[in-house]
């Protein structure tokens, strides 16, 4: 469907009482972990990084705090520790996370001066329970100096493989203790991936809940953070037109795109590993899966929505052992042009086995049974060395049932489609027929488009800044509980054991041309392969 | 007699838990995108074998 009309909702007149399109509007009803502004800053606390002489801690997470504070979002008091095995000292460190900055931060800039001062620097032993009793007489010793409450927050910025022994140092220090009078809160971060399968996750939530309790711990998915994919549930359910017709009734399908252009770059090892599926799909696809399946929470809170997308897990029909390749299609993208350069095969970039069998492209079809979608097929597809760089959610409407207009425009009528742009455009967008201007009887599809930056640059927030802010409020909305962890892991098992262990794994992998598999190749894949419902 | 680590890049998964557990011996070549061992007179025993210890991959020798 091709847009020759468009309309934007800012053109259209409104009325007096009417919220100014465009504009932000406010969800009442929201509990008070819920952050609203700088008024409603989190409580002082200390942010304690293990794994800080790391990329993610320059790259992401030191540029997120400084732009909180910049805008006067950070806690009234505060401070930051980081902790790694490299010998550092607290103006080393700084220095280091000054120069991860770039041009964001000058060495004169007055605000980095007031930010840096309160960046300090610990070397640790991983494998020392000392090494962590001193980090908590540390703490204790600089909670004591300033005055501070014992709020502590522990980042893990480290390798999966030393998730559990650091969070079993931490916990044997006393680090994970809360709610004593010598304590304020313990809450622990750890990044995706959780486990490379349902018995490593398991394990992994073992040895965090030998030590910290469900709500101090805050499995982290920057995924979930992003402004768009945070607007589905409130433009699924702070509006009443779209949830009567969000069934199986009215929609003919739902499709969830994450296409890139990239290969595996620098990441060969892992991603030889990991393979799209356990890269994209047992996280973010999943997750987008969710919001756009989900029955309304009874309420907009952290447990409330996890409910919700726990349900929708717990419907999953289960993929057909048998009959993989109806719902299923795995790709391995070959030699082939990208944006007018020569790119190398998967095989061939350094550090793939020649004879690889990891997947860099899925396309997968899920039903969900339950009564709002038994019938209505999910699409979730993603891939590297596509034609095209985006990241949407498109929901078809079924075409009206009865066409009054068969007799002059015969009986195909396009059907309506909803877009949830993320990347490039992070936008929405609904395409509906129009009468075509003229006079004869025609048709033109048209579209009704909201750029969801327009008119509002400084609500954006990036995903790593709204996720540190809502660790210190303490607010476990936008991160993961681990049954929905488990029920991922057990959703994917057929498909990863299918990838991994069985002998005709060369004839499920479809060789794909970089840089030729566009959003109308995909398309035509998914009708080709996965036949019949 | 010095001992120098080597790693089985075919094996290594490039988690980075060398980088982490003995920066002073392994770091990410920017150009290639691998972990390769520093060129050191003497190597830290100790960390060398807590790095062998923890790789996922045991692909450190």
């Amino acid at each position: 469907m091709v847009s020759q009309g468009l309309h934007n909702l800012k053109d259209q007149r409104v009325g007096a009482d009417s919220p100014t399109p465009g504009t932000l509007t406010t969800v009442t009803g929201v509990p008070a972990t819920t952050y609203r502004g700088p008024a409603d800053r989190p409580d002082p606390c200390t942010l304690v990084i293990i794994g800080a002489s790391g990329d993610l801690t320059e790259r992401k997470i030191i540029p997120a705090l400084f732009d909180l504070f910049r805008r006067g979002e950070m806690p009234t008091r505060f401070r930051v520790v980081g902790c790694a095995r490299t010998d550092l000292t607290d103006q080393g460190f700084r220095q280091k996370m000054r120069e991860g900055l770039h041009e964001k931060a000058g060495s004169g800039d007055p605000e980095w001066k007031a930010f840096s001062e309160r960046l300090h620097y610990r070397t640790i032993d991983y494998s020392d329970e000392v090494s962590f009793a001193a980090l908590r007489d540390y703490l204790d010793h600089g909670a004591r100096e300033t005055g501070m409450p014992r709020n502590r927050i522990f980042y893990l910025a480290i390798p999966p493989s030393l998730c559990e022994l650091t969070v079993g140092m931490i916990g044997r220090a006393g680090l994970a203790a809360e709610g004593t009078e010598a304590c304020g809160c313990s809450r622990i971060v750890i990044e995706k991936p959780f486990g490379r399968d349902l018995k490593s996750a398991a394990d992994l939530d073992r040895t965090l809940h030998e030590h910290f309790e469900e709500h101090q711990i805050f499995r982290m998915d920057h995924y979930l953070a992003k402004e768009t994919v945070q607007n589905i549930l409130m433009f699924r359910f702070a509006n009443a037109i779209f949830e009567p017709i969000w069934n199986r009734r009215y929609v003919d399908s739902v499709t969830v795109r994450a296409l890139e252009t990239l290969g595996v770059e620098h990441r060969a090892g892992y991603y030889e590993q990991a393979g799209v599926l356990r890269d994209m799909f047992q996280n973010h696809m999943m997750q987008l899966l969710a919001l756009m399946a989900m029955d309304p929470p009874s309420a907009f809170e952290a447990d409330r929505v996890r409910d919700e997308k726990v349900r929708v897990y717990r419907s999953l029909r289960p993929f057909p052992v048998g009959r993989l390749n109806q719902y299923l299609i795995l790709g391995q993208y070959g030699p082939g042009v990208v944006r007018g350069k020569q790119v190398p095969g998967y095989r061939d970039e350094p550090g793939v086995k020649p004879d690889s069998l990891v997947p860099t492209f899925a396309s997968m079809r899920i039903f969900i049974d339950n009564w709002r979608w038994q019938g209505t097929p999910f699409y979730l597809i993603s891939g590297k060395r596509m034609g095209e760089k985006v990241t949407d959610i498109t929901i078809q409407f079924k075409e009206v049932p009865h066409s009054v207009f068969r007799n002059v425009l015969g009986e195909h009528i396009s059907a309506n489609r909803l877009s949830l742009g993320i990347y490039p455009d992070e936008r929405i967008s609904l395409m509906f027929q129009t009468k075509h201007p003229g006079p004869r009887v025609a048709l033109t599809p048209v579209a009704m488009d909201f750029p969801y930056a327009q008119g509002r640059e400084d609500a954006l927030m990036e995903a790593y800044e709204k996720l540190l802010l809502d660790c210190m409020l303490g607010d476990q909305m936008l991160f993961l509980r681990q049954d929905s962890v488990e029920l991922c892991w057990s959703f994917l098992t057929p498909i990863l054991n299918a990838c991994e262990t069985c002998g005709d794994r060369s004839e499920m992998l479809l060789f794909y041309e970089s840089g030729t598999l566009d959003i109308d190749g995909v398309e035509q894949l998914n009708r080709g392969r996965m036949e019949g419902r | 007699m010095r001992q120098v680590p080597v790693i089985d890049i075919r094996e290594c998964s490039d988690c980075g838990t060398c980088l982490e557990l003995c920066p002073s011996v392994f770091r990410r070549n920017d150009a290639s995108g691998f972990i390769e061992i520093r060129d050191l007179p003497e190597y830290p025993e100790d960390e060398i074998l807590e790095a062998i210890r923890w790789c996922p991959r045991a692909c450190i020798t």
